[in-house]
């Protein structure tokens, strides 16, 4: 792959996607390494079901092993083309779930029964989970990019395709609605120490 | 260098309700300014505490995180998945010995040059025992071109 004039010097990504390109599969190992913990992190955020987050995230790094000669970078790095691709098959599962209604929240990570407190835990770890799948979806994929992932402002926006003020105005919009659906947890917290 | 204007409390409410409590998920030309206005102002501050209160909330969220056989079954999966790699090193191998001479060479020549050399190895093949390496350099590249989309 060529280096074009658009692309992005400081983009860490791009030595290994070259070699990937040219089929060199540690280089995919090494980009995994650096990149599957946080896609596989934002797909169980976004549709809420681990297997699904795994079955994404293999099908990410898979389109990254077939189109890695043809990508382009422009003026985006990497990374935000990855999440992007993410948050697409992400779309693309939630639809079909819609449409064969066969939704179900998955169990949770680290919600192991046993004690009372755990358990106590692992419920309002799961009222979050359903106040932020009862989100709008684009509101959902702000938080999540926006507060989860950790992305900056700049970034953030550029894997949504949206401005940093419509960035601002979806994530204000999302934690303002997630308030309302969990205002009795909200209640709950301030009674805590 | 210029100085910072001040941050007013509408633009510090604004922020808060878009980035949540924690400075350091705030765009960064904005931190200073923040916590200038947090040190001097109560009203602040109690924006902050509410916002403080979601943010803790989220946090209960806990991450998916990869199974350790996940990283295993997408190399396992590209390795058994022939790209252009083979076929394109081959074209790559000729159109760098072309360049060599300051020639450029078209894409179809490469190919038919490449197959031409893959016949004339597999012809001398044909009554001798079987060689490997050359059937496999043949297999990959037939497979490559029928794999291209």
């Amino acid at each position: 792959m060529q280096t074009t004039r658009h692309e992005r010097a400081d983009d860490p990504d791009l030595p290994l996607v070259r070699l990937i390109a040219s089929g060199d599969g540690d280089a995919l190992a090494a980009l995994m390494d650096r990149h599957l913990h946080r896609v596989t992190a934002l797909a169980g955020r976004l549709t809420g079901n681990a297997a699904d987050a795994e079955d994404v995230a293999q099908e990410v790094f898979l389109r990254v092993w077939r189109h890695s000669a043809g990508w382009k970078s422009g003026q985006a790095k990497y990374a935000t083309w990855l999440y992007r691709v993410t948050l697409n098959l992400c779309h693309d599962r939630l639809r079909r779930r819609r449409e064969t209604d066969m939704e179900t929240m998955d169990e949770l990570p680290g919600a192991s029964p046993g004690q009372e407190a755990q358990l106590q835990r692992a419920d309002v770890a799961r009222r979050v989970a359903e106040a932020l799948a009862a989100l709008p979806e684009r509101q959902r994929e702000a938080v999540v990019l926006s507060y989860y992932q950790d992305l900056g402002n700049i970034e953030a926006a550029e894997v949504l395709e949206i401005s940093v003020e419509a960035l601002e105005s979806l994530l204000s919009r999302g934690r303002r609605k997630l308030r309302e659906l969990l205002r009795d947890e909200l209640d709950e917290l301030r009674g805590e120490p | 260098m210029m100085e910072k204007k001040a941050m007013s409390l509408e633009s510090f409410e604004r922020l808060t309700q878009a980035y949540g409590a924690a400075l350091d998920r705030w765009p960064e030309d904005e931190r200073v300014a923040a916590e200038e206005l947090l040190a001097a102002s109560a009203e602040a501050r109690a924006m902050r505490d509410r916002a403080a209160g979601l943010d803790r909330l989220l946090d209960r969220l806990p991450e998916h995180r990869p199974s350790p056989a996940l990283r295993g079954m997408i190399l396992a999966q590209t390795a058994g998945a022939p790209r252009r790699g083979l076929a394109a090193r081959f074209a790559a191998g000729w159109r760098g010995f072309w360049a060599e001479l300051g020639h450029p060479v078209p894409v179809g020549l490469v190919l038919a040059a490449s197959l031409t050399l893959g016949l004339v190895l597999g012809a001398g093949t044909f009554t001798r025992a079987p060689q490997p390496g050359v059937d496999l350099v043949q297999f990959a590249l037939l497979s490559d071109l029928y794999a291209q989309e």
